[in-house]
């Protein structure tokens, strides 16, 4: 098929401007797919990646209905050998538990709603970023301290108490065993996470403080963790064979909302990535058409000079794969080198930091993910090769006498 | 008696044109046996090129039978007859029709390349047969690069070169001045005489005509005369 090869490159050669144009369109269509799916799925990742790090974790396990119904009394009793159960699985990387209580916390004559979580000073810090993410202050340290118990306010609960690092806070919720639960708190950092909910209502005090303010001794509510791999977060809970009452939740679950934002978003992408396909196949027919329209002539003399119809078909599709596999590679090399650049130089969103799936980001990136780089590409190709059949397929049709009378 | 290249029984070819038919061969009936020099004559539109597409499975007839080789071409398919004009007819064209992405060597390579011939043999007789045709030193000119009369001899040593047992020629003179044509002429007669090739060519040339060994008259798709030359 030596001839194939030689005389499609020809005949590419041979129309300059028509080729240039064909090869523009899907050199610009692989372009734009191959960084619009990198900068999807870039963004998706980045997304995913801050808000099961910063707060949300990879996974969670709560006892019975707890996820949907947050009582106060649906505890995880006897929570350590557990904790040091999924310490050990290979797959984990940390796991830290929580204890969560809604509460008033008042300063001076202020006083705004909150939700109190008590964290493991130390496991907390090797499972999420929260403590990175403070504005002043400094994160809780474990171990007895006299006097006024430490606490760290999100960004929003500050502002609306007006709060500073140094002043003294109380806080008023229920504890477990009926009495109420109140403490004095002595503010010693301000967090802002980016998770617009999380720094709008939490505040965090330490897990032996949360303990004992709420009468739940030796229990917590939550145990968050994260993973080697946050592909695994779908199928652990099936793998872990945890107790009937617990229940666990991979981060699609923890947070429908994002995992619900990024799939309307990707099939919006799909659908702009269908149309660019759509355009890219039209030209490639209407290219390989003119070209065969235009060498009906040509085409009929080799048919009658013995070339047989598969051969043809064969001839057509030959050119029609140069034409593609040049525009789908350089596209593809150019795409790639396009979303290597926005590693370096983020790309920013708009003036404001937008919302997006209550996590707000600043500048986004491309990455060079399977489906941008392989998937997509394939699917071009390959589409660019049934748009030439057709015409292919027409010339091999014709009679030889039609074809040279006609060109 | 031996059997003959080709035969047309009662061969009809009518074009639908604007709900006019136009009957460009009205019932044909001829046997063409090995190593025949014939000529086709008539005036233009008489049918001649309709009758040479017939004969070289280019074209099918309306109705009638075409026979090739033994081989009746309705009875072929598609690809069984390319390689009935792969291996067994040579055909030249009134306006060439090379390749044009080819040169010269290539374009008379060509069929050997489909008949899958070896390289070195492909080249070799390429080559002989153009210097035979006159071409020495145009081997890598494409077709844009040479005279008419040049790029017929191309297409002459192109349908010659796979050795076919029947050659068509549709009027291979008519656009090359009476020396080239003659010249032409000489070539094709020796290859008849030397290896039996038959070959069917149409021309309204009388010079062309008084080479024949037969001349068939044709008038308004219909045998008129069918004389020895
Ligand atoms: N594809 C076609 N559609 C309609 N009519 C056609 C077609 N091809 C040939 N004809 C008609 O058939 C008749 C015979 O045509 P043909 O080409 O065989 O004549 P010819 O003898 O080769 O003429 P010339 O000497 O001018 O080449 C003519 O009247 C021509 O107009
Ligand atoms: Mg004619």
């Amino acid at each position: 098929m030596r001839e194939v090869v030689s005389i499609g490159l020809r005949n590419l050669a041979r129309r300059r401007s028509r080729t240039a144009l064909t090869l523009g369109m899907i050199f610009f269509g692989t372009l734009l797919i191959v960084f619009g799916v990198g900068l999807g799925e870039g963004t998706y990742a980045d997304l995913i990646e801050l808000a099961t790090r910063s707060w949300a974790g990879h996974f969670q396990i709560t006892a019975d209905d707890y996820h949907d119904k947050q009582s106060l009394f649906t505890t995880i009793d006897d929570y350590r050998p557990l904790l040091s159960k999924l310490a050990e699985n290979k797959e984990i990387d940390g796991v830290a538990p929580r204890v969560e209580s809604a509460g008033l916390l008042a300063l001076g004559n202020r006083t705004t709603g909150v939700f109190a979580t008590g964290v493991d000073p130390v496991l907390e810090n090797k499972v999420t970023t929260v403590s990175r993410t403070l504005l002043e202050g400094e994160w809780l340290q474990s171990g007895g301290t006299a006097g006024e118990l430490p606490i760290i306010l999100g960004s929003g609960v500050a502002k609306r108490l007006r709060a500073k690092v140094g002043d003294e806070v109380s806080f008023v919720g229920q504890a477990a065993d009926g009495s109420i639960a109140a403490d004095l708190f002595n503010v010693i950092g301000i967090m802002e996470s980016g998770m617009l909910e999380l720094d709008a209502t939490a505040v965090l005090i330490r897990l032996d403080d949360a303990q004992e303010m709420l009468s739940l001794d030796g229990r917590v509510h939550k145990i968050v963790g994260v993973l080697k791999s946050i592909s695994l977060a779908d199928k652990l809970g099936g793998l872990l064979k945890l107790p009937e009452d617990l229940h666990y939740r991979g981060w699609k679950e923890v947070m429908p909302q994002l995992a619900q934002t990024i799939k309307s978003d990707r099939s919006g992408l799909w659908i702009f990535n269908l149309i660019l396909l759509a355009v890219v196949a039209l030209g490639v027919t209407n290219t390989m058409s003119m070209a065969v329209i235009e060498r009906s002539r040509e085409l009929g003399v080799m048919s009658a000079l013995g070339t047989t119809p598969a051969r043809l078909v064969g001839i057509v599709l030959g050119e029609a794969a140069w034409l593609s596999l040049i525009g789908v590679g350089t596209g593809l090399a150019a795409g790639i080198a396009v979303n290597l650049l926005t590693l370096k130089w983020e790309i920013p969103v708009a003036s404001e930091p937008i919302s997006y799936g209550g996590i707000e980001i600043a500048s986004m990136h491309a990455t060079n993910t399977v489906e941008a780089v392989l998937y997509w590409p394939a699917i071009i190709l390959i589409c660019a090769l049934i748009a030439s059949l057709p015409p292919a397929i027409r010339t091999a049709r014709m009679r030889p006498a039609d074809a040279i009378r006609e060109g | 008696m031996t059997e003959p290249v080709a035969k047309l029984i009662d061969v009809k070819k009518y074009y639908k044109l604007r709900g006019e038919t136009v009957k460009a061969l009205d019932g044909v009936t001829l046997t063409i046996s090995p190593s025949s020099f014939m000529a086709v004559a008539g005036p233009s539109g008489s049918g001649k090129s309709t009758l040479l597409n017939l004969v070289g499975a280019l074209d099918t007839p309306t109705s009638g039978e075409v026979i090739v080789n033994g081989e009746n071409l309705a009875h072929l398919s598609g690809t069984e007859q390319a390689m009935m004009r792969r291996d067994h007819i040579g055909l030249i064209f009134q306006s060439y029709n090379l390749i044009p992405v080819l040169t010269s060597l290539e374009n008379v390579e060509y069929v050997m390349l489909l008949q899958g011939v070896e390289r070195a043999e492909r080249k070799e007789r390429s080559l002989a047969l153009i210097k035979e045709v006159g071409l020495s030193g145009m081997e890598d000119r494409r077709p844009s690069e040479l005279s008419g009369g040049q790029q017929q001899r191309v297409a002459i040593a192109r349908a010659l070169v796979s050795r076919p047992s029947l050659v068509l020629a549709d009027e291979p003179t008519a656009n090359v001045d009476s020396k080239t044509g003659g010249a032409l002429l000489d070539t094709m007669a020796e290859l008849n005489e030397r290896h039996g090739t038959t070959f069917i060519f149409s021309t309204h040339e009388k010079m062309v005509m008084d080479r024949a060994s037969r001349v068939v008259r044709l008038r308004d798709g219909r045998v008129e005369a069918d004389e020895a030359g």
